[in-house]
């Protein structure tokens, strides 16, 4: 009903497709109060993307678009264990299904983006460095004492692919997005667009696989750009 | 007809949508219950010792990707049981300790150990299976009291190079005497025991015997033919004994196998696994090219398995003898690798607390990929000593060691 109300159609209606790419912030939202000296935080990442939107009337269009993003964190030690870290870059295909609503002139417009999206946890690399405890610092307590845990064990630094666990991790993210940019139609056959978007799902990361299991999201704020092109006014009406 | 809209009511309309959906979307996430440390737990109950026991366990226990026991199991049937121990009296006290050793008698951390503090009663695991598989197994040695105190020094060390002493030292808080004994085997052999991982402790009457082994090490005379670094009974010590006792036979890093920790309170949240090296000695090292043959048995533990896996990967190396006790995860205090040992129940019973669960910060793997944890390392040559060979004067484990030797 709801959806009745906002729409009218006309013959206006329009299909777009487009290129986006932009950069953006994740934080993974958990507790990890049982945890000393440990801080979850939030890491940059990429996305890029290929909107297609489907224009019913000059004001509501569904867009759908399907990205690569980055949904990262970093967990980092503090205090006299700084130093020991670890970045997760972990790799999404995403869709989001969305309503657009635009305002404004007819060059220059406002948008606003609501729906829903389905993801894919396609790829994870781990980064970080770690006390080693079997490679001490032979050394440590010659001179004087350690001033952190990395100079009593050497670090062990590495950057390698993430192996998933079947048991632990939950490949499929369900969310929610919300956004709002701002279009500039150069001409009947494309418009450049710049816009901000919030993902958070609403799935764990994690499978249930333990009793009194702390869960993981995903709340990711991103800005990206792009551009439009009408494929009617490219290549003809086709529908 | 459907009246259209304006556009002012639209966008309002939008605004409540998208609030209702963000509510509507918001709800479906699950409460992020706060994760506590299990020491932080006041324990002024068993239902609470309970808690803070399974969640210690559940972040920080790091065999979990190798062990069968269902710590989800162990929670849905020892709940209701701790919750019908409604005071604390020396029945249920009882009880309590039962049930807590019931709970983790199949873990595989052969390390793993409670202790119950307000009545001293301990409870281990590894011990608890090997007694069940063989009564004798503890007692049925002649190593190393009786062979040492009889056979190698007086029969199988050359009376001239003979160097022995005992100290007291400290280890993990207790003090222990500590035993070492080092000279040559047929002037061609050199030979070094000691009780416990903690060389760094020797003083007056053990000092000289490593003083001996190392001067030999580093000036090793053209009649030695081998070296035998004898590891039976001994029950493990200080990580930083295995840079200095076999880096001082190395000129270049060894790796020897990996380690992991724990990266997070879930159950299976792992750091990727690191290389465990053996770094030459800092104070100086030689490339000893003879072979080095590591002695080890049912007794060995800890890092004299690590010292023996390293003795092992060595081009030269070989172990001796009969497959260890199978503890093998290096321990420091929980905070350092967010994982291992901890206290419960302080804030109810004192700093001492009412259960200490000891247990490996991380886990270990050999260089080959096999993981010994709860199962020994396993010889590369067969020999055990027995009762009828000592009492007709032979060490069977040594006289293996000589025949190998002699045929490199």
């Amino acid at each position: 009903m709801v959806f009745l109300l906002l729409i009218s159609f006309t013959s206006k209606a329009q299909f777009y497709l487009g290129i986006e790419a932009g950069g953006n912030k994740n934080y993974l939202i958990t507790n990890n109060s049982a945890q000393s000296f440990t801080t979850y935080n939030s890491a940059s990442g990429i996305s890029i993307g290929i909107p297609v939107l489907y224009q019913f009337n000059e004001w509501f269009a569904l867009q759908a678009s399907p990205s690569y993003t980055q949904k990262n964190y970093q967990i980092n030690r503090t205090g006299f264990f700084q130093g020991i870290y670890q970045k997760n870059t972990n790799g999404y295909i995403q869709l989001p299904i969305m309503g657009n609503f635009s305002f404004g002139g007819e060059q220059l417009r406002g948008y606003a983006n609501l729906g829903v999206y389905g993801a894919y946890w396609l790829s994870g690399n781990v980064k970080g460095t770690e006390p080693n405890i079997l490679n001490p610092n032979d050394t440590a307590y010659s001179s004087s004492n350690p001033s952190s845990a990395l100079n009593e064990n050497y670090g062990y630094t590495y950057n390698e692919k993430y192996t998933f666990s079947s048991i632990k991790d939950n490949r499929l993210e369900l969310g929610w997005v919300a956004g709002m940019g701002i279009s500039y139609e150069v001409n009947s056959s494309y418009r450049f667009f710049i816009e901000g978007k919030y993902t958070g799902s609403f799935t764990d990361q994690q499978k249930k696989y333990q009793t009194n299991q702390v869960p993981r999201y995903n709340d990711t704020f991103g800005i990206s750009i792009g551009c439009l092109f009408s494929l009617d006014n490219l290549f003809g009406s086709f529908y | 007809m459907i009246r259209i809209l304006s556009f002012k009511n639209k966008f309002l309309l939008l605004i409540a949508f998208s609030l209702v959906l963000a509510f509507s979307f918001s709800s479906c996430r699950k409460d992020l219950t706060a994760s506590n440390n299990a020491q932080n737990y006041p324990g002024d109950s068993y239902p609470d010792l309970f808690q803070a026991f399974w969640s210690g366990m559940n972040s920080n226990y790091v065999f979990w990707g190798i062990d069968s026991t269902d710590w989800d199991k162990m929670y849905t049937i020892y709940k209701p049981l701790f919750d019908n121990l409604k005071v604390f009296n020396n029945a249920n006290e009882t009880l309590a300790e039962q049930y807590f050793s019931e709970m983790t008698q199949g873990l595989v951390d052969s390390h793993y150990n409670l202790t119950f503090e307000l009545t001293g009663n301990t409870f281990s695991p590894s011990q608890n299976r090997l007694l069940s598989i063989d009564p004798n197994y503890f007692s049925d040695s002649t190593f190393p009291s009786a062979v040492l105190d009889s056979l190698i020094p007086n029969k199988y060390i050359d009376a001239a190079t003979l160097v022995q002493g005992v100290d007291t030292i400290t280890l993990e808080g207790s003090t222990t005497p500590f035993k070492a004994v080092s000279g040559t085997i047929n002037n061609s052999i050199l030979y070094l025991y000691f009780s416990n991982f903690a060389i760094s402790q020797a003083s007056t009457n053990t000092q000289p015997v490593f003083n001996y082994f190392f001067s030999m090490i580093h000036n090793l005379p053209n009649y030695i033919k081998g070296v035998v670094i004898d590891l039976r009974g001994n029950g493990g010590g200080e990580i930083a004994d295995l840079d200095y006792l076999v880096g001082q036979m190395i000129t270049s890093q060894l790796n020897i196998g990996y380690t992991r920790a724990k990266n997070g309170i879930g159950r299976l949240d792992y750091t990727p696994w690191a290389p465990a090296v053996v770094k030459p000695w800092v104070g100086g090292s030689v490339k000893i090219t003879v072979p080095i043959v590591a002695l080890a048995d049912h007794l060995s533990a800890s890092m004299a398995e690590l010292t023996t896996m390293a003795i092992k990967t060595l081009p030269n190396g070989k172990f001796i003898g009969t497959r260890t006790y199978g503890a093998n995860g290096p321990l420091a205090p929980s905070v350092y690798y967010n994982g291992g040992q901890f206290t419960i129940g302080t804030s109810a019973f004192g700093s001492t607390g009412y259960l200490f669960t000891y247990t490996s910060s991380t886990m270990f793997k050999y260089i080959n990929g096999d993981i010994y944890e709860g199962k020994g390392v396993p010889p590369d040559i067969y020999a055990r000593e027995t009762t009828a060979a000592y009492q007709s004067g032979s060490d069977l484990v040594v006289d293996a060691a000589i025949n190998y030797i002699k045929s490199h």
